[in-house]
């Protein structure tokens, strides 16, 4: 864990209102893993108060160069409200504030023969750290074009990393809601097609995107079985997990707690607990979350 | 060699090398933040809100930010006292910096209680009294409201331990000065001030509260003005010394406490921004003194009580 300035190297818009910075960031560069995340002070001043967490998205290949010039760590955002406003209109050159990298990253499984990453919108994020993670890890026996990848957006030119991920040499699929490329419909609806032509042995998804696509993805493992991580959101406050401000409901004893009342009732007090996004997430297990959050 | 100024302070017996000390809430159990700070260099530390029961806190969303500001209705979760001292102590314990204990209940007996165990834990140097947390439905700032209330559970705590007291107050009262008078009848030996005062934010594309629990504890810049309001009055009105906080976010807004009659500062929320803040404020308050020739920090508080309305 590190806090710090470090140089804006880009911020260029890659879609409408979608950002990609990199920074010139060897602290975190050499540590950070995929599902991680920076949380970065957008301002010198105290207006957001705040800082705002961003996942890590890509990271350069960090065994590779020594030059710390090049030890970069990139994030991609969308502009959601005053906060990331300000920082999609920062300049190369100057510094940027950031604490990382926190969280934990996605687990992958050593047995793992068989990917699936799917995004919704701006979820992509972390999803291209972690097919970057998967494919030049040695110790998985997964190769890249066993990881299958689902890009879920709006329409055609909100579609994000397809390029990217194809570099990687990643199956990649792509769903618009509104047919302008690809699958016409949602992430979920690709990833329910999919399934249906896959083999599920050994097989592990991964997933970030709007909470609704998080809860159907869930439902959908939860029954048949497969392991699923999310990487899940919420306003945070310190990031570190002390203020406890980023709370979120699981159930107790992993998987064996009772789900909330379809009624939407309240949970009994000794099937859940809350656990903290920023310290003991932001990945979680699929079947662990209870979700009937505001 | 470094220009020689004192920067410790006493507050309630307990002796510090810096005057500025991170508050309750803010700063976990101490080791969330051990990666980014020297924990050493701390005037005291202030931990989580402790009760008997572990607590599970309020359901989310438990923060949100506003105009200079944080709202947050944590609703004092956290470990219970045993845990704390079995698993959180051991580790606050192997640093040289005091650690203040802030304990909470929903009766006056869980303060008695907590306050008895705790006076035999070696490593706790003092406690905090919680009477004034806004986001619990019983207890908690229930206690802080009433002079009659304050005394007597101040006087029932002091019965059973030897440790420090400090009480810590609510603003959400009319008259400040009339608890901490209350406070220091009960047997306290210091009051802090101040606790979050509440408010609220609404969420106008849902059209519903921002915060689960509806309201919440307002900190951060915000509340600075008031804060240093209270500190001031409650300086001129009783004997007791003062650890000031609410919004202070630099070496400037700490002297300005030190300056209205404050013995010590606690910051809060801007270790959410910047780990580093106490620490920077310390030396920042150093450097104030140097350059305006004062040899010691506790003669800042002078100049308060000669301020006249
Ligand atoms: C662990 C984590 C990783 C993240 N990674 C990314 C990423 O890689 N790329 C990206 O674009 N975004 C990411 N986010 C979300 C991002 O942090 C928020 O979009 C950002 O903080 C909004 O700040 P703002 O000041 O622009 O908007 P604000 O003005 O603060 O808010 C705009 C609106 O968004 C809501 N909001 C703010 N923060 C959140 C939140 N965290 N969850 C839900 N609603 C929120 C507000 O209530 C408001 O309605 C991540 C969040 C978390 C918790
Ligand atoms: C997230 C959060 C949690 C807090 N928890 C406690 C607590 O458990 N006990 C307590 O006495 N005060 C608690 N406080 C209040 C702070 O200790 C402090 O009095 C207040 O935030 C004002 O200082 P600040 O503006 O520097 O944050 C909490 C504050 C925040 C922001
Ligand atoms: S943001 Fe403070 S505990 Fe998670």
């Amino acid at each position: 864990m590190w806090q710090g300035k470090v140089r804006i190297l880009s911020n260029e818009e890659v879609a409408p209102d979608c950002f990609r910075m990199r920074l010139e960031a060897p602290e975190i560069a050499g540590e950070a893993r995929a599902g991680q995340f920076l949380h970065v002070r957008v301002v010198v001043g105290y207006s957001p108060l705040l800082r705002r967490p961003f996942s890590v998205h890509r990271i350069s290949e960090k065994f590779k160069v020594k030059d710390s010039r090049l030890q970069n760590v990139e994030i991609l955002y969308e502009v959601a409200g005053k906060g990331t406003m300000i920082l999609s209109g920062r300049q190369v050159g100057e510094e940027l504030d950031i604490l990382g990298p926190l969280g934990n990253g996605f687990d992958l499984p050593g047995d793992m023969e068989t990917a699936i990453l799917i995004a919704g919108g701006i979820g992509v994020a972390p999803l291209l750290a972690l097919a970057q993670e998967i494919v030049q890890s040695s110790k998985l026996k997964v190769q890249s074009k066993k990881v299958h990848v689902i890009i879920g957006a709006k329409m055609k030119k909100l579609v994000l990393c397809e390029e990217e991920f194809k570099e990687l040499g990643c199956q990649v699929r792509v769903a618009s809601e509104d047919g302008s490329l690809g699958y016409s419909g949602t992430a979920v609806g690709l990833f329910k097609e999919l399934l249906s032509t896959l083999n599920f042995e050994l097989l592990t998804v991964y997933a970030c995107g709007p909470e609704v696509m998080l809860k159907k993805i869930a439902e959908i493992t939860s029954e048949k079985k497969i392991p699923a991580q999310l990487s899940l959101e919420g306003r945070m406050g310190c990031g570190v997990g002390a203020c406890l401000g980023c709370a979120i409901k699981v159930k107790n004893s992993k998987g064996k707690g009772k789900d909330s009342p379809a009624d939407g009732g309240q949970m009994e007090e000794a099937d859940f607990s809350y656990k903290r996004i920023c310290k003991d997430g932001p990945v979680f297990g699929a079947d662990e979350v209870v979700w009937n959050r505001r | 060699m470094e220009p020689k100024v004192n920067l410790s302070v006493k507050v309630a017996g307990i002796k510090m090398r810096s005057p500025v000390m991170v508050a309750s809430g803010t700063f976990g159990y101490g080791e969330e933040y051990e990666p980014l700070v020297n924990l050493n260099q701390l005037g005291a530390i202030v931990t989580k809100g402790i009760t008997v029961q572990p607590r599970k806190g309020n359901p989310p969303p438990r923060i949100v930010e506003t105009s200079s500001g944080l709202l947050n209705s944590i609703g004092l979760e956290n470990v219970g006292l045993e845990i704390f001292i079995k698993e959180k102590l051991p580790f606050l314990q192997r640093f040289n910096t005091p650690i203040i204990v802030n304990i909470c209940g929903e009766k006056e007996e869980e303060y008695v209680h907590i306050s008895e165990r705790l006076d035999k834990v070696e490593a706790v140097s003092g406690l905090e009294v919680n009477v004034s947390c806004p986001n619990v439905e019983k207890g908690g700032m229930e206690f802080g409201r009433e002079t009659g209330t304050v005394r007597r559970l101040v006087s029932k705590v002091r019965k059973v331990t030897k440790l420090p007291l400090i009480i810590k107050l609510t603003p959400n009262v009319t008259d400040i000065t009339a608890i901490a008078q209350a406070a220091e009848d009960g047997g306290g030996d210091a009051v802090s001030l101040i606790n979050t005062p509440l408010g609220m934010a609404v969420d106008i594309e849902r059209r519903k509260p921002s915060l689960a629990n509806v309201t919440g504890g307002l900190s951060g810049p915000a509340i600075k003005p008031v804060a240093l309001r209270m500190v001031w009055e409650v300086a001129n009105m009783v004997k007791l010394p003062i650890i000031g906080m609410g919004g202070i976010m630099t070496a400037e807004d700490a002297i300005e406490f030190l300056l209205a009659g404050a013995t010590a500062v606690a910051v809060g929320t801007v270790n959410f921004v910047n780990p580093s803040a106490a620490l920077e404020i310390s030396r920042g308050i150093e450097e104030y003194l140097v350059k305006n020739k004062i040899r010691d920090v506790n003669k800042l508080r002078d100049y308060g009580a000669r301020w006249k309305k």
